[in-house]
């Protein structure tokens, strides 16, 4: 009888490996995951807008996802963080990263929005820019334009 | 930081490239944007007793009022004042051009974790920015007295290089002292935080790195150039039209003849790469 408990155990402990495996949806109109955590890494797969997509690693910036039957590395702030939904009764609620990475990337942060709000000057137009950086990176804008000046990491090849 | 690519004064704007007599004007205009004023902030760094009591206060300070600066939040805080003067150029296809030129050098730096961001400022005078995590500005002035996108590439990969090596928040470090985030937090209490940051701001804006740094910055340049593919001598060409007519910057770039001279050999005998002076031109109208 002693025996009998070990499946149980490695049941429950892959269910708690199963279950720890968080989805988290794109939030961006598209992302493309790359082979390494790196915006200018290999595309090798894409993912719509709202694809809810497994988090199997990420680093503060990155994380890494499985879609197209590929696992590639996107941006955290391309994900939709899951916000605590604090009910009664609900039993401990999951927050799956920190608030600021929703932030990462897209805009400024709340210390320079305080700093303009003090002392001139409009968050918004330097949100525009990341916003551009971010829209050449995403739509193959950049990789276009590389490979048309032959430039970049591989001669725009 | 800001900083000159070419001064003619011995003020230097940090960390830029300024080109011509308009230097000094410039610099007075960015330093402008920073607008440093309020109180005095101690700059030694030496007492343990201060650091650890100004720790203790950014502790405190940070979980009362979650008011946490790093050096992101600092680069952030230029490129914000950039917007209010000299102002952002807001046409579209010049920003789309610019950027990506930037974000192909970026790619090279092997610095994923840096978000490069890009924007032209308003202005005649030849000018490059750079702030901390990647902030970086070139005026219109600059790119209306460039030749090609080589050139172009060139200026930006000597401002990414600052960034990629820090050298902004060293400067301001070498001029405030060590303990820049303590500081920040600490005066937070006080409600003059704001004002510390304005200082900061200005630092950077008007900060002077020393030659070694721009002989570093220049070097690194030149590598992410080659890494890129684009013509190596982009810089040097730029640096070398423009330093033509203007006399020596004594405290920061490093004199004319000796700073092209490193920069034509660390380009090497038979340069190859893109210049790509069609597309440039087809965008960047004089």
């Amino acid at each position: 009888m002693k025996h009998s408990w070990m499946p149980i155990a490695l049941l429950a402990a892959s269910a708690v490996a199963l279950a720890a495996v968080e989805t988290l949806p794109v939030e961006s109109a598209s992302v493309t995951l790359r082979v390494t955590p790196d915006i200018y890494g290999k595309a090798i797969a894409t993912a719509p807008k709202g694809a809810t997509l497994p988090v199997l690693e990420r680093n503060e910036k990155f994380a890494k996802v499985a879609s197209e039957g590929k696992e590639g590395w996107i941006r955290l702030s391309d994900l939709k963080p899951q916000k605590a939904t604090a009910k009664a009764g609900a039993g401990p609620t999951q927050v799956a990263g920190k608030a600021d990475d929703s932030a990462a990337g897209k805009g400024l942060g709340p210390n320079a929005e305080a700093y303009a709000k003090a002392k001139g000057g409009d968050p918004k137009k330097i949100d525009a820019l990341i916003e551009r950086r971010n829209k050449l990176i995403d739509t193959g804008e950049l990789a276009t334009f590389a490979a048309q000046g032959k430039v970049g990491r591989h001669g725009g090849k | 930081m800001i900083r000159k690519i070419i001064t003619t004064s011995t003020i230097a704007i940090l960390g830029g490239l300024c080109l011509g007599a308009s230097c000094q004007k410039a610099a007075d205009s960015l330093s402008r944007a920073g607008s440093s004023v309020g109180i005095p902030v101690n700059t030694s760094s030496g007492n343990s007793s201060d650091v650890d009591k100004g720790i203790k206060i950014t502790k405190a300070v940070v979980e009362t009022a979650n008011q946490n600066w790093n050096d992101e939040d600092i680069g952030q805080s230029v490129a914000v004042s950039l917007t209010a003067r000299p102002g952002l150029d807001a046409d579209t296809k010049l920003n789309d051009y610019v950027t990506s030129v930037g974000l192909i050098v970026a790619s090279v730096t092997g610095r994923s974790d840096i978000d490069f961001t890009f924007g032209i400022l308003n202005g005649t005078e030849a000018n490059a920015i750079s702030a901390p995590r990647g902030y970086i500005f070139i005026t219109r002035g600059a790119l209306s007295k460039m030749q090609d996108e080589s050139e172009l590439a060139g200026v930006l990969a000597h401002e990414i290089a600052h960034v990629v090596k820090d050298h902004g928040m060293d400067a301001l470090r070498q001029k405030r002292g060590t303990n820049l985030l303590v500081k920040i937090a600490a005066t937070a209490a006080d409600n003059q935080m704001f004002d510390v940051v304005s200082e900061y701001v200005g630092d950077i804006i008007d900060i002077v790195y020393n030659p070694a740094q721009e002989n570093d910055a220049d070097a690194l340049a030149v590598t992410y150039l080659k890494a890129a593919n684009y013509d190596p001598t982009g810089l040097e060409r730029f640096v070398s039209r423009e330093l033509a007519s203007a006399k020596p910057d004594l405290r920061s770039h490093p004199p004319t003849a000796t700073r092209i001279a490193k920069l034509k050999a660390a380009a090497g005998a038979n340069p190859t790469g893109q210049k790509n002076a069609e597309r440039f031109k087809s965008v960047v109208t004089k």
